[in-house]
């Protein structure tokens, strides 16, 4: 049997079908549900889709059961806002973002003659049609190429697709940094729509980046947005069916940039020593973790002080495992700390 | 906000924590918590010192 017949249904065999975006079906949401009084960014709610935010109203950011239909998505990254700002500011935004490591877009082969087109592909429903804005920002070499598209019917879900010519001009460094960023733009004051589109690979203005947006989503309170399966995938046209992950594998893939994890002592302690523990990470990061303290699962027989360590051993790399330290009141043999942690090392 | 931490052991500055949320920031420039930390000390900010 030839082997094209054995593949997964799922892999269209025309287009090169691996999707460079992490969590586009939503369904990784380690950070919780829902968010809400938003005025500024961050990551929020779903993994891996940074959410900028400036001047621009206040947003409830929530991980949506609501998704298109048949189309095999159950999840979607939903904006809703409830305070309007229907005056932006020139330097007010919202965008989706998502950033991705240059040494997982060598594949594009940017920077040479050959360089590969990408293409993007989307659902999108949102209270407010008209003209949205898409960009690519090469963050190396301060390069940006824009794509537009339209949404017709109000709270409708809709596919988009859209595609971008490679880059010839400059490639990708080959390293753990982060080296694209993927913006949606739902909002752009004047520092993004004073200059002409941005619509192929040109040095970086910022006026020329959202030129064609004609949607401020802050306007009214009330108003959403949604966003699910997106892929983005090289070459001239998306994949004739979507591909999707299970949710192990993109738990794991997220993991890589953020993780909620447990770890602490368990020995003797001596009062007013230190006493060090160990955090083992679930797998290995993209760079040294921020460790962030938040919740004492067990305190026993050396009186720690309940709450963050005071501190933590330096690590040559702290990319697999952390050392909190916490200093005992009270000498016993049995003795216990044991917390939980996240760890960010995102782009 | 920022402090930085030293190393019990080399007592050596290793850490540096952002007191917002009592993050413990690794010194690595591929890390963009120690990026920010990078930018606000270039808008001539001074963190706390060690203990």
């Amino acid at each position: 049997m030839a082997l094209s017949k054995i593949l997964p249904a799922s892999r269209d065999q025309s287009v090169d079908a691996a999707n460079l975006i992490l969590n586009g079906e939503m369904k990784i949401a380690q950070r919780g549900t829902s968010a809400t009084g938003l005025t500024t960014g961050g990551y929020r709610t779903v993994d891996r889709h940074y959410i900028q935010i400036t001047s621009a109203g206040t947003w409830t950011l929530t991980q949506s059961t609501d998704a298109p239909t048949g189309e095999g998505f159950s999840k979607s990254l939903k904006f809703e806002c409830t305070t309007a700002n229907a005056s932006l500011g020139a330097s007010s935004a919202i965008r989706i973002q998502n950033k991705i490591e240059g040494q997982n877009l060598q594949s594009l082969a940017y920077g040479t003659s050959s360089a590969k087109s990408i293409t993007v592909s989307f659902w999108v429903k949102s209270s407010k049609t008209g003209t949205y804005v898409f960009d690519l920002q090469n963050t190396d070499n301060s390069r940006i190429s824009c794509g537009t598209y339209t949404i017709s019917s109000a709270n409708t879900w809709e596919k988009k697709t859209i595609t971008l010519a490679g880059d010839t001009s400059q490639g990708f460094d080959d390293d753990n940094n982060g080296s694209l960023t993927v913006s949606w733009w739902l909002a752009g004051g004047s520092n993004f729509t004073t200059g002409t589109q941005a619509t192929v690979w040109e040095a970086q203005d910022n006026t020329n980046r959202a030129v064609a947006l004609t949607v401020n989503l802050a306007d009214t309170i009330g108003n959403t947005f949604y966003i699910t399966g997106i892929c983005l995938n090289v070459g001239d046209q998306a994949p004739a069916n979507y591909p999707h992950r299970s949710y192990g594998e993109e738990l794991a893939l997220c993991q890589r940039y953020y993780q909620i994890v447990e770890g602490g002592y368990f020995g003797s302690s001596v009062a007013g020593v230190s006493n060090a523990g160990k955090i083992y990470f679930i797998s290995e990061m993209r760079a040294s973790a921020t460790v962030t303290w938040t919740t004492a699962l067990r305190n026993y027989g050396g009186s720690w002080t309940v709450g963050a360590p005071i501190g933590f051993y330096m690590t040559t790399d702290q990319t697999k495992y952390a050392h909190p330290y916490k200093i005992a009141s009270v000498s016993t043999q049995d003795a216990e700390f044991w917390d939980r942690y996240t760890l960010s090392a995102e782009l | 906000m920022y402090k930085i931490l030293n190393d019990l052991r080399t007592n050596e500055p290793s850490f540096v924590k952002r007191l917002s949320d009592n993050a413990f920031i690794p010194f690595d420039k591929a890390n963009v918590d120690y990026l920010e930390y990078l930018e606000w000390l270039a808008e001539g900010n001074t963190p706390e010192e060690a203990d």
